[in-house]
């Protein structure tokens, strides 16, 4: 069994204020505070870089496990906006955060469900490899892909990055079984096509920015989440009563609302926490749980995590609680 | 009354996208619906008819009431 021992995020101290951005799309103050539900968004300075922020985040989680960081026998780094196109990051992040050689270290390219499917990743490779220990970094940078002047986007992403140190049988939570899922006939509905080889000469950011159809990703996930959300509870034996909090990606305020009706779950069971930090892709998972109190202020209730959105992508899982406190 | 119309009207009620029964003459403008309300309300429809309201219609506002989008989808529906 694989479980969660500790996690830390960072986010960048330098922040845009929403409600002006907004003023400046057309957009109402009602609009951001009720729909999108982001008041800030943290944004990654020119001269950093997601690998910078990856490091930040292995830093801090590992000054509370000192003692760990030469047992780290993998590092999986999911993220879209790689420091290059080689090496992974996750080998520049192995070098500078100090871990060890031995260590197991590459990339895996997700966006909102990248939380999930990194945690099975992860897990399946340590209990394939019979590891001890392995962080998972999340570590995402959509600002600066951003077309600063698309109403659709703009308002909506932020940076940011977490670390989640993963042990062999122990943590405050052990990782129940996972639904993933994905539909690539949704992928021309978000997306970069600067940057990658089929158009070669399209620089990311202004008009090459990300593309979203707003509406089909709102029907994408109004359609997919709640079977996911059954799928993996009927897997994992579990009614949905039996799950203290449904985590979810905070993509949006508006939509995780109209998920919450959908899905029938009380406002306090399904938190949204976007005011500060934004949509930070593949970050908002652990950075609510950091918001919540950390996995120690969780633990003594099982949980359900969900992810997604960019590809069509979607995964979910459930932790369950060793007891009340961190092993 | 129109049932498609009463229709559209109970899946705004559900979707809290208005607070009581709307009117005959009440305009997409009475409703005051956001972009996202408005996305909400014609997923709500595609899921009750099968009917997929095209970006055309939220766009251009080629329809300017609920009763009119009301009629629009029965010739949809008949087709």
């Amino acid at each position: 069994m694989i479980g969660l021992l500790d996690l830390a995020t960072w986010v960048p101290e330098t922040t845009v204020d929403n409600l002006h951005e907004a003023a400046r799309h057309g957009y109402k103050e009602t609009f951001v505070r009720q729909k999108l539900g982001i008041l800030q968004r943290p944004v990654l300075g020119p001269d950093q870089t997601v690998a910078d922020m990856a490091v930040e985040a292995v830093s801090r989680l590992l000054a509370r496990h000192a003692d760990l960081r030469e047992k780290i026998q993998a590092l999986v780094i999911v993220t879209q906006n790689p420091d290059f196109r080689l090496p992974t990051t996750a080998n520049l992040v192995q070098d500078r955060a100090g871990l060890p050689k031995t260590c197991a270290a590459f990339d895996l390219n997700q966006g909102c469900s990248g939380y999930v499917y990194g945690l099975a990743v992860l897990s399946s490779l340590m209990e394939a490899s019979a590891y001890d220990y392995g962080i998972l970094v999340t570590s995402e940078n959509y600002t600066r892909i951003v077309n600063p002047n698309d109403r659709n986007t703009a308002l909506l992403f932020a940076d940011g990055a977490s670390a989640t140190l993963l042990k062999r049988n122990g943590g405050a939570f052990r990782l129940g079984r996972f639904v993933l899922g994905g539909d690539g006939a949704g992928g021309d509905r978000l997306i970069l096509e600067a940057g990658g080889s089929r158009y070669p000469d399209r620089t990311a950011g202004g008009r090459d920015g990300i593309f979203m159809d707003g509406r089909a990703i709102f029907e994408f996930s109004q359609k997919v989440v709640p079977g996911c959300v059954d799928d993996c509870l009927a897997l994992n034996g579990l009614g949905r009563d039996a799950v203290g909090l449904y985590l979810f990606h905070q993509a949006s305020r508006f939509m995780l609302e109209t998920l919450r009706q959908r899905l029938g779950i009380a406002a306090e069971r399904l938190p949204i926490d976007l005011e500060k930090t934004g949509n930070t892709v593949s970050s908002t998972i652990p950075i609510l749980i950091e918001h919540l109190g950390g996995l120690s202020a969780l633990a003594g209730r099982n949980h359900l995590l969900c992810g997604f959105g960019v590809g069509f992508s979607w995964g979910a899982v459930t932790i369950f609680s060793n007891g009340n406190a961190a092993q | 009354m129109n049932d498609t119309f009463l229709l559209l009207n109970n899946i705004l009620i559900e979707k809290n996208l208005v607070e009581r029964q709307i009117s005959k003459e009440t305009t997409f403008e009475d409703l005051g619906l956001d972009s996202l309300d408005t996305i909400n309300f014609f997923f709500g429809i595609e899921e009750a008819t099968g009917v997929k309201i095209p970006d055309s219609l939220l766009v251009d506002q080629e329809i300017a009431t609920v009763w009119r989008l009301a009629e629009w989808l029965d010739v949809q529906r008949r087709a």
